[in-house]
């Protein structure tokens, strides 16, 4: 059924597309300051979180919501680079790893203690009618947040590749040495990639709201499906995370529609698996331009 | 004196890697520093800047004391630095290259790109090419131009002509006079004592961290002393 | 000694043992609350394997608790199977799981690898939870009180005395082989790999076993356990349980087991004892952790050692007085091991190169490191090497001690071609080396050091080793006299216990040389073995090689930049300059030709 076909393939862009959103937000901050950011998913909570707070309980508007989660998430993700891991890390990674691992843990535990475990739920960000391609049925929802998220993924790398402060980040993860030589602060340009990143996990976290609803549950969900969506793409890559993001999205509902929705759960663990040991490097690794 | 060192130390783990170092470089001076492999040469420039860190000793930059300033903040304050190994950020082109190399500024007034295409014309022609990919000559052209576009007051220059070709060695002196003559004071890092003696007028040789001889470079280039320090 | 050692290695079990003792003056719920310490303390040491001693980060503990949860209760519910058999099969069924596990992950490190422990742990879990047929799945699986030999342990003050009985069994090979060869070899792995490598430690193998050796006990851990919580279910073994497993040797402390087991065994009984903060408890906990690893690296234990350890008094860290007999007696020590025969050198022109560097090139890229370098090196010689910096002698050196591969050439040791042999295997040929920056294990003691430069460190020996040590057997003591002669020979042995971090850098050298010379080798690679030491040092280590020369009759090849160390040292020097031997031959010589002179002080035509 085609038509069927279409409609699993919308869905997994939708959630692809807030996978690739949290993935970017892992991969810059990888990028830049060399560290595995585990705490993501929590970082992604904080952003759905802030987004109920505006939208169900103040009743603003979802251009609001959107400025403040993300500006939640990067404070939070500048906290815990400046307060916990710069002291850190001159340790080996091991130290950092641990503590991003705990550190994520304790902010759901957080939440836990604010919320319980009741699942807030957050309404669409559009109303009305949907669309229909043939039989196949599109809401105004799906395509508002590949859309938005979307958006926001290409201006957050072009952010990157051509913004001043874009120039400094990818010069410190180029080259730190060569950066400090620069004038680039290496705190500074830090706590800049962990804003960056945690902002993206935190409008990551606004799409997310609606379709999954607040819970402690999605700080794991988020950084396992991030994780696996950066390992597809290549670690170092920000385009293969977009582009593995839509991939996971897409093969975790074709496996729901046409396996078994316990095959979906399994899916994202699964690739992760295949790709490290297929294919290291990811499916889109950036091209190495190597010294002379 | 633009730049003055006292008493400069620096270990590694259980290795002194400097001992006692002391240093004074005149206004529009240029100084070398000598030595054989291990010397400490790369240790002083780079603890001077705050790249890597000191035991003890104090640094000195027009009339500020920098001894406990991150590199990146002493940068900024006009003195720059062009390490051994370059370090290029090989995705970036030439271009992208210098504008990093003026973020370096800071507040100051940054160096023109046309002012360093003019000196390195090789480089002018090579603007949208990848650092990765240039040849070892115009990979130190390029590391001299990104330490100038700070518009430095001093420049240590570590090893610039390791790893350069006989014909190059030529034109990079001439463009170090070059440089001089725009007011800039220069610390030389060489192993090479015609080049040294061909750019500074004095020189400190150093062996094992320590310092062995001082002088004007006239004098080191004959000296069987220097030799010996080399070799003993 | 004897009975110290035997005290460390049975310390743990009976440690476990005497708490279930204790519990049983206690109320029936602190009987429980103990039961879950004494599991946890079984855990917490079998992570101090993976976690302290080898560095890898786990998240799959839960799903090895849950194989052997399940491992164990499936057949005895559903066959019958006695209780002690099932428990076997179920530790079995863990060390294969950690097997599965590590074979794909050990390729991987630091995140990769947690990344593919969590994989495993999330598929366990999916995999237990949809197998309803067999195992209930999320309904759960109830349990039957244990029974051993007929008697049935239903009561809590049984179930504790079974649990502590049975865990203190299943640690003490754990312990045996922490303290012995096999956990040794896993901290030198952690602290400096390459070294570990050129000792003979295959560090994929030693991985992997942490891993089945730490799954199996986890594994059993989970099997005596269950029985307890009457009824078990897959989601009760998720990701928080590994996570949280991994804060007991995080907390308790990283430099032995002692501090996963007490860090298990009290942050396993913090809820049940803070029951009024019980919501707050998993929050304050990440804050433990956290702020342990902030405030007090290497968990509480190393901070406990570590205020109370003796700092060597200053009349102890100078160098000991010139070994006269030294290394005569090392001679006999080592011969006393059965190992090759040591003989001092006979007449040098007859002898054949030891060692033969044929057309050697590698390249970076378009850099040309090494190029078609060649040199003999007669056996029982000492061959210097030097030149400027980047002429590629330390390349060339990881080629030879097999670090590194060559483009093309080959290395003939003995007349044996070296292509198809990794460097792990190059010490049993009789090759050693030292490293540019003193690549000693600092966290282990200056003997245990010495102890890994024999080099029997391959698995299977490794394992049998750390039996023998924990017996004190004379194999054992044979090998410790060895290191103990070695490190006499250098002027150490007044140093032995002391952790090899604390030395100076020039006593690090010698602890180096204790370390190379200890398997007798019939060469030693040396790279810049006096760099950085002071001139009296320097003179000291040159007195002490030609020594070991004349009398071990082992020769060398030594990197310096040192030069008139090498010429008073060396037979033979060949010089490096942009990765090509440009001079090579006598030593006062070779210092003196104008080539030579010139690549250093670059006389080079720069003025037409």
């Amino acid at each position: 059924m085609l038509s069927e076909l279409l409609m699993i393939v919308v869905g997994g862009l939708k959630m692809g597309a807030i996978y690739s959103l949290t993935a970017i937000g892992i991969v810059v901050i990888h990028k830049a300051t060399r560290t595995v950011n585990f705490a993501h998913g929590a970082f992604v909570l904080c952003g759905a979180y802030v987004t109920y707070g505006i939208v169900e309980v103040l009743q603003f508007g979802w251009w609001a919501a959107f400025v403040l989660a993300s500006l939640a998430g990067g404070l939070l993700a500048a906290v815990v680079e400046l307060g916990i891991l710069r002291p850190i890390r001159q340790a080996d990674s091991f130290a950092v790893i641990t503590a991003t691992i705990f550190i994520g843990i304790g902010i759901s535990d957080i939440y836990r203690l604010l919320q319980n475990t009741e699942i807030l739920a957050v309404r669409s960000m559009i109303r009305g009618a949907p669309l229909f391609i043939g039989d196949a049925m599109i809401t105004r929802e799906q395509i508002a947040v590949v859309g938005g998220a979307m958006a926001v993924a290409l201006i957050g790398v072009a952010l990157f590749a051509y913004a001043k402060f874009g120039r400094g980040m990818r010069a410190m993860a180029s080259n730190p040495r060569g950066a400090v030589l620069c004038g680039y602060s290496s705190d500074a340009m830090n706590a800049l990639a962990w804003f960056v990143g945690g902002a993206m996990a935190g409008v990551a976290g606004s799409f997310a709201a609606p379709s999954t609803g607040v819970t402690a549950e999605l700080s794991v969900a988020m950084v396992t499906a991030g994780f696996a969506a950066a390992v597809i793409g290549g670690f170092d890559s920000l385009r293969g995370a977009l582009l593995g993001g839509l991939i996971l999205g897409v093969c975790e509902t074709l496996a729901a529609g046409y396996v078994s929705s316990a095959m979906k759960n399994a899916v994202s663990f699964l690739l992760i698996f295949i790709i490290l040991l297929w294919r290291p490097q990811g499916l889109f690794p950036e091209a190495k331009i190597r010294h002379v | 004196m633009i730049l003055q060192v006292s008493n400069l130390r620096v270990t590694a783990g259980p290795m002194i890697r400097v001992d006692n170092l002391d240093l004074t470089l005149e206004e529009r001076g240029c100084l070398a520093l000598l030595g054989p492999n291990g010397a400490g040469k790369t240790a002083s420039v780079e603890a001077i800047i705050g790249l890597i860190p000191k035991s003890s000793g104090r640094v000195t930059f027009d009339g500020l004391d920098i001894s406990s300033l991150p590199a990146s903040s002493v940068v900024r304050m006009g003195l720059s630095l062009v390490p051994q190994l370059r370090e290029l950020f090989p995705g970036f082109t030439v271009d992208e290259t210098l504008l990093a190399g003026a973020n370096a500024a800071g507040r100051r007034k940054a160096g023109s790109r046309d002012h360093i295409y003019d000196l390195f014309p090789r480089l002018a022609e090579r603007r949208h090419q990848f650092a990765g990919s240039l040849s070892g000559g115009e990979q130190q052209m390029l590391a001299i131009s990104r330490a100038l576009m700070s518009n430095p007051k001093v420049i240590l220059l570590d090893e610039p002509s390791a790893g350069l070709a006989v014909g190059i060695v030529r034109s990079f002196i001439d463009v170090v006079r070059q440089i001089r003559a725009t007011g800039v004071a220069i610390l030389l890092v060489e192993q090479n004592l015609e080049i040294a003696s061909a750019l500074a007028e004095n020189c400190i040789v150093m062996a094992a961290g320590r310092v062995v001889w001082r002088g004007s470079a006239d004098d080191a280039i004959n000296n069987e002393e220097i030799r010996r320090a080399y070799f003993a | 000694m004897s009975r110290t050692g035997a005290l460390r290695v049975f310390a743990p079990s009976l440690f476990v043992f005497a708490l279930s003792i204790a519990g049983l003056l206690l109320g029936s719920y602190w009987q429980y609350v103990l039961a879950l310490s004494i599991s946890a303390a079984v855990i917490g040491t079998a992570l101090a394997m993976i976690v302290s001693y080898a560095r890898c980060i786990t998240i799959a503990t839960g799903a090895m608790l849950a194989i052997g949860a399940y491992g164990a209760a499936l057949p005895v519910v559903r066959l019958d199977v006695p209780f002690l058999v099932a428990l076997l099969f179920a530790t079995a069924l863990g060390g294969l799981a950690g097997l599965i596990l590590a074979v794909p992950g050990v390729r991987f490190r630091s995140h990769n690898l947690a990344m593919v422990t969590f994989v495993f742990q999330a598929v366990v879990i999916i995999v237990l939870r949809q197998s309803k047929g067999l195992t209930g799945g999320a309904e759960g699986l109830p349990i039957p009180a244990p029974v051993v030999f007929g008697f049935r342990f239903s009561s809590d003050a049984d179930f504790l005395l079974l649990c502590g009985f049975l865990s203190a069994l299943v640690i003490l090979p754990l312990i045996v082989l922490l303290e012995g060869a096999l956990g040794k070899n896993l901290r030198a792995v952690a602290a400096n790999e390459s070294a570990a490598r050129a000792f003979g430690i295959n560090v994929n193998r030693h991985l992997i076993a942490a891993f089945v050796w730490s799954s199996a006990v986890i594994a059993c851990a989970g099997a005596i356990m269950a029985p307890r919580y009457r009824i078990i279910d897959p989601d009760s073994y998720g990701i928080l349980a590994s996570i949280l497993a991994l804060a007991y040797p995080i907390v308790g402390g990283m430099g032995s087991p002692w501090g996963g087991l007490v860090g298990g065994a009290v942050l396993r009984a913090l809820p049940e004892v803070l029951r009024p903060l019980a919501d707050y408890l998993e929050l304050m906990f990440c804050i433990l952790v956290v702020a342990t690893i902030i405030f007090f690296p290497g968990g509480f234990g190393s901070f406990v050692t570590g205020t109370f350890r003796r700092k060597p008094t200053k009349l102890e860290t100078s160098a000991g007085p010139e070994p006269r007999r030294a290394v005569h007696d090392f001679i006999s020590d080592m011969n006393i091991l059965g190992r090759r025969e040591v003989r001092p050198p006979q007449d040098r022109s007859r002898s054949t190169p030891i060692l033969r560097i044929s057309g050697v090139t590698k390249s970076y890229g378009a850099l040309r490191a090494v190029s078609h370098v060649s040199f003999d090196v007669t056996a029982q010689t000492i061959h210097g090497l030097m030149g400027p910096n980047g002429a590629g002698k330390t390349t060339l050196f990881n080629i030879v001690s097999g670090l590194n591969a060559s483009d093309e050439g080959q290395v003939l040791f003995d007349g044996t071609p070296l292509d198809d042999v990794p460097v792990e295997s190059r010490i049993k040929l009789g090759m050693s080396r030292t490293f540019q920056h003193a690549a000693v294990f600092d966290k282990l003691s200056c003997v245990d050091n010495v102890l890994i430069g024999l080099g029997l460190n391959d698995i299977w020996q490794a394992s049998v080793r750390s039996v023998h040590m924990a017996m004190h057997s004379q194999r054992a003591r044979a090998e410790r006299k060895a290191a103990m002669a070695a490190l006499d020979a250098v002027g150490l042995a007044h140093r032995a216990r002391d952790g090899a971090g604390s030395l100076s850098l020039g006593d690090q050298r010698r602890l180096e040389i204790a370390r190379a010379i200890v398997s007798c080798p019939r060469i030693i690679l040396l790279d810049e073995p006096v760099s950085g030491v002071s001139v009296e040092e320097a003179a000291g280590l040159r007195e002490l090689l030609l020594r070991i020369n004349r009398e071990l009759g082992t020769g060398m090849v030594v990197i310096e930049h040192n030069i008139s160390f090498l010429v008073s040292l060396c037979n033979r020097i060949s010089v490096m300059s942009d990765g090509r031997i440009i001079a090579e031959g006598d030593p006062d010589v070779v210092v003196n030709d104008a080539l030579v002179r010139r690549a250093y002080f670059g006389e080079r035509e720069i003025s037409a």
